[in-house]
């Protein structure tokens, strides 16, 4: 189980820091390419397979292959007590399927690693790991009918 | 009733007292010049350029993202089923005149599945605004001879 002290080693690293397959450009999102480095997530499309001859682990770099994966999901509100350490989605709520658990592929959407009140995730604008409340998370794109939903850990 | 037909009456006689635009005379179909069209030629030694790609692009337009891991549920909504609702569902993303788009489009030398030479072509359409920033495309191997899209090549790129 991954822990804050594991997470706060990432803080302030740009992704050239964390992806050894050398998936770093900064034109690129990485929230989900992040998130599936620190949680060894190699499933589905990789950094490993988007860079031609890489050879190191490949981490998955989609948000809505990883939502599709959670063993439990969720709105935010919804979220059991007892999940104390889970994944974070930002995303229009329009676009969350939560009974088939499905994510559609819309470029507006965000994921971090939520434990115990705080969030670490990828600042694509700030090209490094940051963390942030749930209150500043759902923040992170301006307008109307976002919404925060939990994915149990895989 | 007097007055709608004295009305009427004087647009007759002001639609009379327009002069019709001369009629041009048909032409003998044997004079016109029918541009005739050029053949494409490619040539195999120059990678194909930026038109080339997206012509080949829109020519796998029709191809299921089902049967290719990397599309599998790519398209932006439920229902798109192959590369051309794809590409179109990020294409609309582009709409919105906030932030900065383009079309990033590459090539460069490759071998297909029977090791015969072939360019690797990329297509791949960004936004950048702040936090909302993607690219997402195709990539594909294109013969050089005619610039035919090798089908088993294609694959969905983008990331987010």
């Amino acid at each position: 189980m991954i822990t804050a002290s594991d997470l706060n080693a990432y803080l302030g690293k740009n992704i050239s820091d964390i992806c050894d397959n050398n998936y770093v450009q900064a034109a690129d999102n990485h929230c989900a390419h992040f998130v599936s480095h620190a949680m060894s997530y190699s499933f589905g499309y990789t950094c490993k397979a988007a860079v031609a001859g890489a050879t190191h682990q490949g981490a998955n770099l989609r948000v809505h292959e990883v939502f599709s994966r959670c063993l439990n999901v969720g709105r935010w509100a919804d979220k059991p007590d007892a999940l104390t350490s889970c994944l974070v989605f930002v995303t229009l709520a329009s676009n969350v399927h939560v009974a088939t658990r499905t994510m559609d592929n819309v470029p507006k959407k965000h994921i971090g690693i939520f434990i115990n009140g705080t969030i670490w995730h990828y600042s694509n604008s700030h090209h490094k790991v940051v963390t942030q409340p749930p209150t500043e998370f759902i923040k992170h794109y301006p307008g109307p009918g976002f919404a925060l939903f939990y994915g149990q850990l895989i | 009733m007097k007055r709608l037909g004295l009305m009427l009456m004087t647009c007759c006689v002001v639609l009379a007292g327009c002069k019709s635009a001369p009629k041009e005379q048909p032409q003998n179909p044997a004079s016109v010049q029918v541009p005739e069209k050029t053949a494409k030629t490619y040539a195999p030694a120059s990678p194909p350029t930026q038109k080339q790609v997206l012509r080949a692009l829109l020519q796998i337009q029709d191809v299921d993202l089902a049967g290719i891991p990397s599309c599998s549920g790519v398209g932006t909504e439920p229902t798109d089923v192959n590369i051309g609702d794809y590409i179109s569902g990020f294409l609309a993303e582009q709409g919105s005149n906030k932030g900065g788009n383009s079309i990033e489009v590459s090539t460069k030398e490759d071998q297909d599945a029977n090791h015969e030479r072939a360019w690797r072509s990329e297509v791949v359409i960004r936004h950048l605004d702040r936090d909302d920033r993607w690219g997402w495309g195709v990539s594909f191997l294109m013969r050089p001879a005619d610039h035919s899209v090798v089908k088993g090549s294609i694959e969905c790129v983008g990331a987010g």
